[in-house]
C-alpha cells in the first residue's frame, strides 16, 4: 500500500517526468546497443499482479524484442548500396555513367533500413527514380529466396511499374503481400510483369 | 492298342526329367546397409544432439520427444536420403501459387540443426540470377521431398559454390529426370573434385585464410611460397589450438549406438501413442 501510494504521488506530481524515474526500470538483460528499441518499461503489458492491459503491438513493448530483432537482422538495404535494375524500362536500359544507388528509403520507422518489399528512391546517371526492392543477397530466413544481387523495379509517380518485363526471378511471397505504405504500389501489375517466381 | 495305353507307354520311355524351380531368393536383402548411409528411421545426423555446455544443461527428455517426432513425419512423407552436394527438388504449399503448391530445385548446400529444427539450403541459378532457399526438413508444409541426385562431397559446406567462376554448377533443370540413387548397401563415392573460384576482393570473405578451409574449392593459386611461409608462421601462433578442439571434432560413436538403439523401440513406442491419442479422439 506504501509503495502503491509513493508511486501515486511520484506520477501525480507535475516537476518529475516518469521518463526520469530510473528506480521504475527494471531488466533483465537489457542491452547497451543503442540500436535497440529502448523499452521504457520492461514489460507494458503487465501493470498489476493478475491485472492485463491488451496485447500490444510496437517497439515499446519487451515481448515483440524477438521480432525486432529479426527485421533488423533481415533488412540490410540502406543510403548508398549499389543495386541492380532488372526491369526493361529506359532507365535500366541506358548505359551506365554512374551506377544505381539507393538514396532513400520509405520506412514507417526512422530507421532508413529496407528490404524486401520496401520502397525506395534510388539514383541513376544523376536522374532520381522511385523504385521496388524485389530482391537482396541478406538471408531472409526460411521459405524466401535469398538473390545472389540487389535487385530493384522502376516504379512510376503512381505506383505502376515503367518496364514492362522482369528479366529474374521474384520471390513468390510477394504475390500475396500487402505494402501499406504512404505511396501507392500496384502490387498486382508488379506481379503481372514478372517472368518467374521462387 | 489302345491309344491312352500308348501314352503312357511313351511317357515311361521318355528320359526328359522335369527342371527344378530356380530359386529367386535374392543377397541384397540380407546385406546389411554401408556404415553411415542406415536406415534414417534409424539413424540420421539430424539425431544427434547439440552440444550444450554444461552438461546438466542438456534437456535429453527434449531430444528423445524431438526424435520420436521427427519419425512420425518421416511415416508422413518419404524423406530420402541426402548429403550437402546432391540435387534435390522440393514441393512447398503456398496458398498464392496457381496449383496451391510450389517446386523449387537445386543443390543442397549445407544442412544443420538438431530434430525438428534441421534446415537445408538449396541452391539454384534461374536467369543468371542465384536464388537460394532454405527449408526446415520436418516442417509440415513441405509436401514432396524428390531426391534427384545422389552425390557427397568432401566438403559439408558448401557455401563457395555462390562465388564460383562457372555457375553452371549450380544451374538445374527443374524438369531434370531423376536419377536413381545407390542402393544402401553400397559406398557412396565421394567427390573429390576442385571448383575454381571467381576472384574474390581483399574486402570479401577470403577462403584460403580460413579454417577449416574448403576441399573442393581450388585454391591453391592463392599460395605463393613465402606468403606460404608466413601464412604457416601466423596460423601456428593463432590458429592452430583449433584443430585440438575437442568440441569441433565431436566424437559421436557412442552417441550413435544409443540413439539406434532407442530409435528401435521408437516406432513401437509412436504407435501406441498415436493409437492412445485416436482411442481419445
Amino acid at each position: 500500500m506504501e509503495i502503491l501510494l509513493r508511486n501515486f504521488c511520484l506520477f501525480s506530481s507535475a516537476s518529475v517526468h516518469p521518463r526520469s524515474l530510473r528506480l521504475q526500470r527494471f531488466a533483465f538483460s537489457t542491452t547497451q546497443c543503442s540500436w535497440l528499441p529502448d523499452r521504457m518499461r520492461y514489460d507494458n503489458q503487465t501493470f498489476y499482479d493478475n491485472v492485463q492491459i491488451g496485447y500490444k503491438r510496437g517497439h515499446s513493448n519487451i515481448r515483440n524484442r524477438d521480432r525486432d530483432i529479426k527485421k533488423l537482422q533481415t533488412r540490410a538495404l540502406q543510403k548508398l548500396t549499389r543495386v541492380r535494375i532488372v526491369d526493361n524500362s529506359p532507365t535500366a536500359l541506358q548505359p551506365v555513367i554512374r551506377s544505381a544507388r539507393i538514396i532513400e528509403i520509405y520506412t514507417k520507422t526512422k530507421r532508413h533500413v529496407g528490404g524486401v518489399g520496401d520502397l525506395c528512391l534510388i539514383t541513376k546517371n544523376g536522374a532520381m527514380k522511385r523504385a521496388f526492392i524485389v530482391g537482396q543477397r541478406q538471408s531472409m530466413g526460411i521459405l524466401k529466396a535469398r538473390m545472389d544481387s540487389n535487385n530493384v523495379i522502376i516504379l512510376d509517380k503512381d505506383g505502376n511499374p515503367e518496364g514492362t518485363r522482369i528479366t529474374v526471378p521474384i520471390p513468390a511471397w510477394l504475390r500475396g503481400y500487402d505494402p501499406k505504405k504512404k505511396h501507392p504500389i500496384s502490387m498486382s501489375k508488379l506481379v503481372a510483369i514478372a517472368s518467374s517466381f521462387v | 492298342m489302345n491309344m491312352s495305353l500308348l501314352r503312357v507307354i511313351r511317357r515311361l520311355q521318355s528320359s526328359f526329367v522335369a527342371p527344378q524351380r530356380p530359386t529367386l531368393i535374392s543377397t541384397d536383402a540380407e546385406k546389411p546397409n554401408v556404415e553411415g548411409r542406415e536406415d534414417a528411421n534409424l539413424f540420421s545426423l539430424e539425431y544427434i544432439p547439440p552440444q550444450v555446455q554444461p552438461e546438466w544443461h542438456r534437456n535429453k527428455l527434449k531430444y528423445r520427444l524431438e526424435r520420436m517426432d521427427c519419425l512420425r513425419r518421416r511415416q508422413a512423407i518419404d524423406i530420402p536420403e541426402f548429403y550437402p552436394g546432391s540435387i534435390l527438388a522440393v514441393t512447398v504449399a503456398d496458398n498464392y501459387a496457381p496449383g496451391k503448391s510450389m517446386r523449387f530445385a537445386g543443390r543442397c548446400l549445407y544442412k544443420d540443426g538438431f530434430g525438428l529444427g534441421c534446415k537445408f539450403v538449396l541452391r539454384n541459378v534461374i536467369d543468371n540470377e542465384g536464388v537460394e532457399k532454405m527449408y526446415h526438413l520436418f516442417a509440415p508444409y513441405i509436401q514432396k521431398v524428390e531426391l534427384l541426385r545422389l552425390e557427397k562431397w568432401i566438403d559439408t559446406d558448401l557455401r563457395f559454390l555462390r562465388d564460383a567462376a562457372d555457375q553452371s554448377i549450380c544451374e538445374i533443370d527443374p524438369n531434370m529426370q531423376a536419377e536413381s540413387p545407390l542402393p544402401k548397401t553400397e559406398e557412396l563415392p565421394v567427390y573429390k573434385g576442385k571448383i575454381r573460384l571467381r576472384e574474390i576482393a581483399m574486402w570479401e570473405f577470403l577462403y584460403h585464410k580460413q579454417w577449416p578451409r574448403p576441399y573442393n574449392a581450388y585454391l591453391e593459386e592463392h599460395f605463393i611460397e613465402e606468403e606460404l611461409i608466413e601464412r604457416e608462421k601466423i596460423h601456428w601462433q593463432t590458429q592452430s589450438h583449433l584443430k585440438y578442439d575437442i568440441c569441433k571434432h565431436y566424437d559421436v560413436t557412442k552417441i550413435k549406438a544409443e540413439i539406434m538403439d532407442e530409435m528401435k523401440d521408437n516406432r513401437h513406442r509412436v504407435d501406441v501413442a498415436d493409437k492412445k491419442i485416436t482411442a481419445d479422439a
